[in-house]
């Protein structure tokens, strides 16, 4: 994928405009790549959300936004299996020599998956929670490389590869980072993939495996849905699901401003920028991966004309004024990525002063304290039961 | 404590015949068993596949729980205090649950049924916190607690043998003793005295914090004199939590009480052969997201490998200790407890990992998931896991 191309999707807007849905930015950015990101109906329905923020009769109950969040949701866990069974199907094809899938078409397909899952990782709740998902479908950070070394012995060996072998092998080599390796790493530069080799059986082994986690999250975050919809289960009431999510956001934007930024950018370091740092360095979507997350959880955030999202439930919580700065806050830091390239490792490379990501640093690290400083202490949340002990 | 030498010394004779005196504290060959927290210490004992933790309801009820490695509870009571650490009684089937500081009771649970076999209440102007052991035989229980008049740390002794009753107390070497452990030479009492001096009437709030002197203290315990001391390099650095391993590495956590943004080392190491701290370089990217606190140290049984928490950062961190460098971290929020455990038929060795918002993991010890986790609804598991 070329650095730009969220560049030109999404043009510096003004403060006016703003509002425009971040879903219909990420599809506008993912149509150049080819990809359909959002399902029609949810963006008709996201379309509508800068003249329906907050707007009059949008139910604000917190049974409303939680089955909001859970339906949402359950489209994006659905789209995350569907671009996985996506990537399955095309490596199968191509590494049969079947039909005309070329190997940027497996890129794409793999970039597209990436996209899906960082719209579901952060949620902390259901399955993905369970039997370590979220480290098998992407192992990060991988401070060792164990990825690259376990790539290298599987390879090495001679034991057949398929997707019963691969379930006794490391969760390393389970998920969309060996398959970044495989399609990406400079190693493979002038030794493409290709067909009926043993790369591309490890490739078929690897991305069916995954289609397989992604199918099985699906289905069981349909069994699970229900609970964040209607406040039962895991949660005591539907209060208690809103919250969560407004947990899980605090979480993931801490987690997103020190690890997938400050630390590769250099900010806790002296300065001195690591490119190896940045998440999906080899497959270049260090910033694409958190602009998906973003936009994610402002869809949540925000609703749409029926649902008020969960700023609407929390008007009636807290101070308006602090709800009203973090939906400020989303907007500038959705702006702010707007005009950034997917890659953050290559941006790290050329331009480890870029004034652009300065400013999406400085964005996000608003849009965090919002939440950690501002609106948790406000509900009465505190972030961990551990964290916050001092023993 | 009595305040005169004299009184002191006298004190210390009949404690001294006391110990001498316990029934159980021989033991054939001069075999160490030590206490009982960690994997080094399930040495001469079969552990059960289960690990007692203390935890917390959606409702702030507070529990001892027994659950397994793979993360089913197989039983929780309730009890009335918050509580820390637990042990085992080398040879019972008693599970011990320390109320956290400033609390005042020990709850003793049977660990196949759960069932409350007794419970302990803290010596007047005494309260505990949070650890204790057993000697090797068993025969005495050692507590860490506060001296509340004079702010002084203590090492409470009960003899078990006499429904626990409490037969004296030694200096712990220090302010606000927190982690006990018994050695693997059978003979030693390993504490961390975090330095920092609290009192009940202001519950949690830290009084010295610019005079505060931490130490790992390595003390007889049978004579309570005290056979080694080391300091951290800064005196904020509140040494807090350790594990030993089964040749004797000795490894435990800091929590800095200085400013954020300072940065100073987290893990720190005795190796056997040295009477040295040996400190741990925390890489400079890693400052900012420990947040200065570490929360619990378990050691590998062969002690190549330590596991520290970091609940503030979200990170399990694993650290190599021939290298003396961070080998590896893994994300999991509010992560607390953590165990090293033994292979059993359903699981492989590593370390169980557990955290606030009532997840449970099995780590390898390449640092990653092996198993679960497995996430229990209405729990908050509480800083640490204990081997039984």
């Amino acid at each position: 994928m070329s650095r730009d191309t969220f560049t030109h999707a999404a043009t510096p807007m003004k403060p006016a405009q703003r509002k425009t849905s971040p879903l219909a930015l990420m599809a506008c950015g993912m149509t150049l790549m080819g990809v359909t990101l959002f399902a029609t109906s949810t963006l008709a329905a996201t379309d509508s959300i800068a003249a329906n923020t907050g707007a009059a009769g949008a139910d604000t109950s917190a049974e409303a936004v939680s089955q909001f969040a859970a339906d949402t949701l359950s489209e994006a866990h659905q789209q995350l299996a569907s671009r996985l069974q996506q990537l399955a199907q095309h490596t199968q094809a191509f590494c049969s020599a079947k039909g005309d899938i070329t190997l940027e078409t497996l890129k794409q397909d793999w970039r597209s998956a990436m996209l899906g899952l960082n719209q579901v990782n952060w949620v902390e709740m259901g399955p993905i929670l369970q039997n370590s998902r979220q480290w098998q479908l992407y192992f990060w950070p991988d401070k060792k490389d164990l990825v690259a070394r376990k790539t290298r012995a599987l390879l090495a060996g001679d034991a057949p590869i398929t997707v019963e072998s691969l379930a006794e092998q490391s969760i390393v080599m389970q998920g969309l980072g060996s398959v970044e390796y495989q399609l990406f790493d400079a190693r493979y530069a002038d030794s493409p993939l290709t067909a009926d080799s043993r790369r591309c059986e490890l490739m078929t082994a690897n991305t069916a495996y995954a289609a397989n986690t992604g199918k099985t999250l699906h289905d069981e975050w349909q069994q699970f849905a229900p609970q964040l919809a209607e406040g039962t289960g895991a949660f005591s009431d539907p209060r208690d699901a809103v919250l969560s999510l407004v947990r899980a956001m605090t979480v993931q934007l801490e987690a997103i401003k020190d690890r997938k930024l400050r630390r590769p950018i250099g900010l806790d370091n002296g300065g001195t920028a690591n490119p190896y740092a940045a998440e999906s360095w080899r497959g270049g979507m260090g910033l694409a991966n958190i602009g998906a997350t973003l936009a994610m959880m402002e869809t949540i955030w925000l609703g749409n004309d029926e649902v008020a999202g969960i700023h609407g439930y929390l008007n009636q919580q807290v101070d308006p004024r602090m709800v009203a700065s973090t939906t400020g806050d989303f907007a500038d830091a959705r702006d702010a990525f707007a005009t950034l390239p997917t890659d953050l490792a290559a941006l790290l490379r050329d331009d480890p002063r870029n004034g652009e990501l300065q400013q999406a640093m400085i964005h996000i690290e608003t849009l965090q304290a919002g939440f950690a400083d501002t609106l948790n202490p406000a509900l009465g949340l505190s972030l961990g039961f551990n964290s916050t002990d001092g023993d | 404590m009595l305040d005169t030498h004299a009184a002191q010394a006298r004190q210390r004779r009949r404690l001294i015949k006391a110990l001498a005196c316990t029934p159980l504290m021989s033991l054939p060959g001069g075999m160490a068993v030590a206490g009982g927290n960690n994997a080094a210490s399930a040495q001469g004992r079969k552990p059960l596949g289960v690990a007692i933790s203390a935890c917390d309801d959606d409702t702030g009820q507070h529990f001892a729980s027994c659950t397994s490695y793979q993360g089913v509870e197989r039983w929780r009571q309730p009890i009335r205090q918050r509580a820390h650490g637990a042990t085992r009684h080398p040879y019972k089937p008693w599970a011990l649950i320390f109320s956290r500081r400033p609390g005042t009771e020990i709850n003793i649970f049977h660990l196949d049924s759960g069932e409350r076999i007794a419970r302990i209440e803290a010596a007047q102007d005494r309260h505990f916190y949070g650890h204790g052991v057993f000697s090797p035989d068993g025969g005495l229980l050692y507590t860490t607690e506060n001296a509340i008049a004079p702010g002084e740390g203590r090492i409470g002794i009960y003899d078990v043998n006499r429904d626990f009753t409490r037969i004296g107390e030694f200096a712990s070497g220090g302010i606000g003793p927190h982690e006990i452990r018994l050695h693997p030479d059978g003979q030693q009492l390993i504490i961390a005295n975090g330095g920092i001096l609290t009192r009940p009437e202001t519950g949690r709030v830290k009084l010295n914090l610019d005079t505060m002197q931490p130490n790992l203290t390595l003390l007889d315990h049978v004579s309570g004199e005290i056979r080694w001391q080391g300091e951290p390099s800064h005196h904020q650095l509140s040494l807090r939590h350790l594990d030993v391993s089964r040749d004797g590495t000795i490894v435990a956590g800091y929590q800095y009480q200085g400013p954020a943004s300072d940065h100073h080392p987290l893990v720190v190491v005795k190796h056997p052969s040295s009477d040295r701290l040996q400190e741990l370089p925390l890489p400079q990217e890693y400052v900012p997201q420990f947040k200065q606190y570490i929360a619990s140290i378990a050691i590998a049984p062969q002690g190549h490998l330590a596991v520290a928490t970091a609940p503030r950062g979200n990170l399990i961190t694993l650290w190599n200790l021939a290298a003396g460098e961070l080998e590896t971290t893994l994300d999991f929020a509010d992560c607390a407890g953590v165990l090293a455990v033994p292979v059993t038929q359903e699981t492989p060795a590593g370390f169980v990992v557990s955290n606030g918002r009532g997840e449970w993991l099995l780590i390898d010890e390449e640092g990653l998931p092996a198993m679960g986790p497995v996430r229990l609804a209405n729990t908050h598991w509480d800083n640490h896991l204990a081997l039984m």
